[in-house]
């Protein structure tokens, strides 16, 4: 009898693993099939720019502890200290996010490579596109965030003099203008990655493909870096510590995976269907094929 | 010769002789099937010629080089089985891309090599899936991709279908065919299945008893088969057999005696002839009572006829013929489908 109810307990292993599964007709379909068969593909992807991250949360982390010494200082001396520090912290903190960026380029290389039906070996697939695309990515990088460091410079300078009109004004304006760059980054980045162009022609596109899609980019921006910049901004410890473990062990990857699904999207729709169709839906299938194949369901 | 056996003769550890007097050899780019009984002794054929077996004695040459010594691994040549030898926790393209390990060529190449043979067995769809994902007869496709990519001299298959349903049999059949005709790979391919013989082999080699009995097309194995046993195999076990005497041109049986086309020595025979060359003849030699009529495997009606002295006849009529249990019929055999065979011969 026990020997009985081990063998169905087998069964329903058995059944459970030898999932059948449709191939994908659409985007959302894709990703929920990448959780379903390449769960692995986004842990190694959450674990690698983790280790790319390293240097950018050691920055974050001796922020914390110097403002804190800082503020301690007096009130000239402070304002200087603290505008040399944002200076050169600024300076760092690029440093930290280019290194990171080149784990992105590599990660997304690879998810591209993924959602485009063309077979994925990690760590080959991640060191060739880091070795493709790294020059194209830093400079993307350095001109992006870059420029949204010296503009966060300032607006720290200003906001020590009270005289300034607006500046709370000019705070949201910044926080906006971040949001857009980001999601111009991300665009310019996968761009890179798939086709080629130059240099005005990706900031030029970046900057039309963002407004032509703003909802699916804000989507973007939302569902891969909102839930650390939310904790990061409340600051509240624990929190901080246990959304950055999350982002270790799956949401760097699946952030990787949000952003390249729905760059894809944008591509097909704005670029792919009229000047490469052959591009289009690239990776996804037709209800037909679905049929013809015999995995209907 | 891509492959020469000499004089392979194998013994398992328990004294059980199970292959003897092996000889025989392969031109480049033929399509092997062997084809026997269980215990017939092919798969223990399939171990020596892949090196899993040393044979006791004899020799193995694999492109004129004696291989006899030497481990799988370094003989050209790879193998599936049939079951599936796939890794679960890797992805179909990556499983494949295995077969290519310990290839110098880079890896642009290697991926386009994995994406045409994937292709070439329709699962190009498929990269991303891990095996579990899918189907049994996909599962095997993946193994015959992982094992063609290396292009090897030798590809041996032992029953690679035996697992499957019949239309994914029929499928990788057909695939296993255009991807025979597009590669320069021998292949050899074991089972148990006439079907499988028919319809995928140039040459065929029947094993009975631990050596290979016979070999040729499947034509001239059913045209002049040596031995009972051959002739049987090659008609899927579907034949009448009667112990009948022969006297110049007579054909003499307990139950109908029939004229040959040529002479025999006046001795006693083993009659053999397919259900397939016996037909429905008011004037033929054979007459019976029908006992049952039954659709057979190919749409035809098979009648079991009771004969004179007690014995069974059997063929195969069209569906059209009225034909009702207890009707006595005559039939006919076409004479170039009688085999006799010394009667010793099993």
């Amino acid at each position: 009898m026990a020997k009985k109810r081990k063998s169905n307990r087998g069964d329903r292993y058995q059944r459970a693993r030898d999932v059948s599964i449709s191939l994908p007709t659409s985007y959302p379909k894709l990703f929920k099939l990448t959780y379903r068969t390449n769960l692995l593909l986004i842990f190694k992807s959450s674990l690698i720019l983790s280790v790319f991250a390293i240097p950018l949360f050691i920055a974050l982390y001796i922020r914390g502890r110097i403002v804190s010494g800082l503020t301690a200082s007096e009130d000239a001396e402070r304002i200087q200290n603290i505008m040399s520090f944002q200076g050169w912290y600024g300076f760092i903190i690029l440093l930290a996010f280019l290194i990171f960026s080149i784990g992105v380029i590599g990660v997304l290389y690879v998810m591209n490579r993924h959602i485009r039906n063309e077979g994925v070996i990690f760590l080959r697939d991640f060191f060739a596109g880091i070795k493709k695309n790294w020059l194209g990515g830093i400079g993307i990088t350095t001109l992006y965030l870059g420029t949204l460091a010296v503009f966060n410079y300032i607006l720290n300078l200003l906001s020590f003099k009270s005289e300034i009109p607006y500046y709370a004004i000019l705070l949201v304006i910044f926080i906006i203008v971040s949001v857009i760059v980001y999601m111009m980054w991300v665009i310019a980045l996968m761009t890179h990655i798939i086709y080629t162009t130059t240099l005005g022609q990706l900031i030029k596109n970046s900057f039309l493909m963002v407004f032509a899609k703003l909802p699916l980019c804000l989507f973007s921006a939302i569902c891969t870096i909102a839930p650390f910049i939310v904790v990061w901004i409340i600051g509240f410890a624990p929190v901080l510590y246990a959304v950055t473990l999350v982002y270790v062990a799956i949401g760097f990857g699946n952030s990787a995976l949000v952003v390249a699904l729905i760059n894809c999207h944008i591509f097909d729709e704005l670029v792919n269907k009229k000047q490469f169709p052959e591009a289009y839906r690239l990776g996804l299938f037709s209800e037909g094929e679905v049929k013809d194949e015999g995995f209907e369901k | 010769m891509i492959l020469e056996l000499k004089n392979i003769k194998f013994t398992y550890p328990d004294g059980i002789e199970a292959l003897h007097d092996i000889n025989a050899s392969i031109e480049k780019k033929s399509f092997v099937v062997v084809l026997g009984e269980s215990g017939s002794g092919k798969t223990t054929l399939f171990k020596v010629i892949s090196g899993i077996y040393n044979p006791d004695e004899g020799n193995v040459f694999i492109k004129d080089q004696d291989v006899t010594n030497i481990q799988t691994g370094s003989r050209d040549l790879t193998m599936i089985f049939q079951n599936f030898v796939l890794y679960p926790h890797l992805t179909i393209y990556h499983n494949v891309m295995v077969g290519l390990n310990g290839f110098e060529m880079d890896d642009e190449e290697k991926d386009r090599r994995v994406k045409n043979i994937l292709s070439a067995f329709g699962l190009r769809n498929y990269l991303n899936f891990k095996p579990r994902h899918l189907s049994d007869g996909q599962k095997q496709r993946v193994c015959m991709c992982k094992a063609l990519i290396r292009e090897p001299s030798l590809f041996l298959m032992d029953e690679p279908l035996s697992n499957l349903d019949l239309p994914q049999r029929s499928k990788i059949k057909r695939e296993l065919k255009d991807i025979f005709d597009s590669y320069d790979s021998t292949f050899i391919y074991i089972t148990h299945d006439l079907k499988d013989a028919e319809s995928l082999g140039t040459t065929i080699w029947v094993m009975d008893n631990g050596t290979i009995v016979q070999q040729g097309t499947i034509r001239e194995l059913r045209e002049s088969p040596k031995t009972l046993k051959v002739f049987s195999l090659v008609t899927g076990n579907n034949i009448n057999i009667y112990q009948v005497r022969c006297d110049g041109k007579k054909l003499i049986h307990a139950g109908f005696a029939m004229d040959l086309e040529e002479n025999r020595s006046k001795s006693a025979y083993t009659l053999a002839f397919a259900y397939k060359d016996a037909f429905i003849d008011p004037n033929g030699p054979i007459e019976g009572e029908i006992l049952s009529a039954k659709i057979a495997d190919n749409g035809q009606i098979l009648l079991n006829v009771k004969l004179k002295d007690e014995s069974l006849f059997s063929c195969y009529v069209d569906e059209e013929e009225e034909i009702k249990n207890g009707d006595l019929l005559r039939f006919n055999v076409k004479r170039t489908g009688i085999k006799l065979f010394q009667a010793k011969s099993k």
